[in-house]
């Protein structure tokens, strides 16, 4: 991973010069192959280990609801904002490029707060299993 | 209503038992070393099913090894 991170940044300084500093981040693109460092450099599985257990479950349980609701939060709070904007400016029509930008906030949220939430439950170590 | 901790013995009954590693028993119980710590530490409160496989690889009953609070 950090091998393909690091390729990323020396291709992006690379192709400053040749395409412009607007084209450039699309070798930050390369970073998809992280992807295949799983398929790739996977380590030799032992029968008998255990990679997740009840302990793991319930953390993800609990940091998906988490990032669900800070995600419905997010939601609702990017529309209100965009209506009250619209009423106080006396717009009756709202662009159709508002939209996608409000579902990806919220997509966007579920995944950051639910990233938060993992290493924040996997730090403190206070989960109930609450199956 | 907050969940009172529930106390353990764990760390004895692996010490009385040869020893025992966490690694050990956790590939026992069937679940991660990071688990048996937590629960350890009194930080995660294990399922049923999992505080009597503990309770059977010590071969004691579950109340010696878990402590309800009163």
């Amino acid at each position: 991973m950090l091998a393909v991170i690091i390729i990323s940044v020396i291709c992006f300084l690379i192709l400053i010069p040749l395409i412009g500093i607007r084209a450039a981040p699309a070798a930050f693109g390369l970073i998809g192959f992280s992807g295949l460092g799983h398929t790739l450099f996977r380590k030799k599985h032992d029968p008998d280990e255990v990679e997740t257990d009840e302990r793991d479950e319930a953390i993800q349980k609990t940091a998906t609801a988490a990032g669900a609701w800070t995600s419905y939060g997010v939601f609702v709070a990017a529309c209100m904002i965009v209506w009250e904007v619209c009423r106080s400016q006396g717009q009756t029509t709202i662009s159709i490029h508002v939209l996608p930008l409000i579902v990806a906030a919220g997509g966007i949220t579920l995944f950051v707060g639910r990233s938060i939430a993992v290493l924040i439950l996997y730090r403190r170590g206070e989960v109930h299993d609450e199956s | 209503m907050t969940n009172p901790e529930i106390k353990n013995k764990i760390r004895r009954l692996r010490f009385d038992h040869g020893e025992m590693t966490q690694q050990e028993l956790a590939k026992q119980a069937g679940v991660t070393r990071q688990t048996i710590i937590a629960i350890e530490a009194g930080k995660y409160s294990p399922s049923l099913m999992l505080a009597f496989r503990i309770a059977k690889i010590f071969e004691v009953k579950i109340d010696e090894v878990f402590e309800y609070p009163e």
